[in-house]
């Protein structure tokens, strides 16, 4: 009786620490999205908010991960529990880079709002933005409801993330050539560009922290056919239960 | 019987899932039990899967996650599935700790209470320069001296009409500032005593002014946006001495209230009615339609002081007896306030 109320307390912290997990992936989106709107609307108060508040997605980290170390020691893990913790620990690592890389944006927005705009109001890099912000959504959704289907459709967009990151990158070497005086700018938006495909790649992470909790195999770098073949051979054997 | 409670069940599901607001039932534990097919396209929820999830595990915008914990009014967030879009949240607890969320797109009113604020915005600016303009000329033409006697009046009162709407005008600006800031007020250190002493001066050396007296606690300082407490000061001072006749007094108080702090205006005045008080802070709200425009009033003061405050996290309260005057009282709390002295010896004083 007494040790069954210890394993039941277990999982509840277990469950508590996944909220806040999540709960801080819901202030990177915030912070995305903030670092986001300060490039677009030229608000450079707006940019240097966000990098100012970035210190509070590193308590979280730090906080969760003190958590997590503690449900580390704890007696009563399955091995599900211990690989529910392991991609906790990774996930966090990742959200707080998204957070360090959406700090960067901000810093940067707020240089760029005191600088002519392009006719286009960075219509490029608004759209690279928007697909990884819901790569970010998305990500997490997948991390909230254990999605195998969902993470795996994430990780695969991150394709197109790259190809976008690569036409602006492209092109932002066109404009120094075209016009040296421009150079200061383009390379700042080119920075941005930089930031916002490394978070699609911390977003990916996040995805293959979920097939790894999920089927318990680590697919990390080993290619889409791969992964795709892995979680089939998982679910012909039986799937292991999530909760 | 069976059928009946089947029937019954159907259709309060049928009549749930016909409503446009969306509504989700939460557990103690803030686990989803139930929600109508409203929250599917509002919120994304997946009525197959998302049963038993925490609901802030889905909806995780900080902003709901700190109302969750103190759910007080209303919270409004972006639509998880199109930023576009906002969504009023509403936590109605009931029974042994269970709630139910009620969910809103409050999409249309937001960008009405946007448009509303770019037009005051926009037309208080486009007024100020012709108002420059004739401010000017007057000004020459006063000072000029050529122009007949007889017209030395008209043109003083027009230069105080336009003065008038000068300071309506930044009066209007300076409130759809407030109000278009959301975040709370910066925190940085303000010297009350600094602040509070020249305002002090230049109402005490006006000529028909009532008898001011200041005390403050010079220890006590504060944490904000200096220009912003500047105008809370200013505008109740301002009220203060155009409500009260000269013959009245006016009590000024910078004040520690245990940890946190407490500006108050007292004076002996006329006193507004207690039927008044609840609007009072609302913009041109006026208690006494001729009254308050022959003092000079912009009708703008309070709903000034009342937005500023709110972003410094305070609360104006305010205490009223016809004929006898009125206080008002600025409470800020204790992580506004600066004080070197420990908080001990503060309850002892």
């Amino acid at each position: 009786m007494k040790s069954g109320h210890a394993t039941h307390s277990f999982g509840e912290n277990l469950e508590s620490v996944r909220t806040a997990v999540l709960n801080m992936g819901g202030l990177v989106e915030e912070q995305f999205e903030r670092a986001t709107r300060a490039l677009s609307e030229a608000d450079s108060e707006l940019g240097l908010q966000v990098a100012n508040d970035d210190s509070k997605v590193n308590k979280m980290e730090v906080s969760i991960d003190g958590e997590c170390s503690r449900l580390l020691a704890a007696p009563g893990a399955t091995a599900n529990d211990l690989r529910l913790i392991l991609a906790i620990i990774k996930t966090i690592t990742d959200l707080e880079r998204i957070g360090d890389e959406a700090k960067k944006m901000g810093m940067l927005a707020a240089g760029l709002a005191a600088v002519e705009r392009p006719s286009t109001n960075y219509r490029d890099l608004r759209n690279l933005a928007r697909h990884v912000k819901e790569m970010i959504h998305r990500a997490l959704d997948a991390f909230a409801r254990l999605d195998d289907k969902e993470a795996l459709e994430v990780v695969k967009s991150d394709d197109i993330v790259d190809e976008e990151y690569e036409t602006i990158y492209r092109q932002a070497i066109t404009f120094m050539m075209e016009d040296p005086r421009t150079i200061k700018r383009v390379m700042d938006i080119t920075w941005i560009a930089r930031s916002l495909e490394r978070i699609g790649d911390h977003a990916k992470n996040i995805c293959e922290y979920v097939i790894f909790m999920v089927y318990g195999e680590d697919i990390r770098h080993t290619g889409l056919e791969n992964i795709e073949a892995a979680i089939s051979r998982a679910n012909s054997k039986q799937k292991p239960s999530v909760d | 019987m069976t059928d009946r409670y089947k029937r019954l069940l159907r259709e309060v599901r049928e009549c749930t899932d016909a409503l446009q607001d969306g509504g989700i039932i939460l557990n103690s534990a803030h686990e989803i039990v139930w929600f109508n097919s409203a929250v599917t396209n509002l919120l994304g929820l997946d009525p197959a899967r998302d049963r038993g999830q925490r609901v802030d595990n889905l909806i995780r915008h900080p902003d709901f996650v700190a109302y969750q914990e103190d759910p007080q009014g209303e919270v409004v967030i972006p639509s998880p599935r199109d930023p576009e879009r906002h969504l009023a949240i509403q936590l109605v607890p009931y029974g042994k700790g269970q709630s139910l969320a009620i969910i809103r797109d409050v999409t249309r009113q937001i960008r009405l209470e946007r448009t509303r604020r770019d037009f005051i915005a926009n037309a208080s600016h486009e007024l100020r320069s012709p108002l420059t303009v004739i401010s000017g000329y007057l000004d020459a033409l006063a000072e000029g001296g050529e122009l007949p006697e007889s017209w030395e009046a008209p043109i003083t009162e027009t230069q105080r009409q336009v003065d008038r709407m000068t300071t309506i005008l930044s009066d209007l600006i300076e409130l759809t500032r407030l109000e278009s800031s959301e975040d709370e007020a910066e925190y940085e250190f303000i010297d009350v005593r600094e602040l509070l002493e020249p305002i002090h001066a230049e109402f005490s050396n006006r000529s028909k002014s009532p008898r001011l007296e200041l005390r403050l606690d010079a220890e006590l300082a504060l944490l904000g946006n200096e220009s912003e407490v500047h105008s809370i000061f200013f505008n109740l001072i301002n009220n203060a001495v155009r409500f009260t006749s000269e013959a009245g007094d006016i009590q000024i108080q910078w004040r520690r209230d245990g940890a946190a702090a407490v500006f108050s205006v007292a004076d002996t005045g006329i006193g507004i009615q207690e039927e008044h008080l609840p609007r009072i802070t609302e913009r041109f709200y006026r208690v006494d339609k001729g009254r308050s425009r022959e003092t000079g009033g912009t009708g703008l003061g309070l709903a000034i002081v009342k937005h500023a405050l709110q972003r410094h996290n305070g609360r104006l309260s305010i205490e009223s007896q016809m004929g006898k005057g009125s206080t008002f009282g600025c409470h800020f709390p204790e992580t506004r306030v600066v004080s070197p002295r420990s908080p001990q010896r503060v309850v002892v004083n």
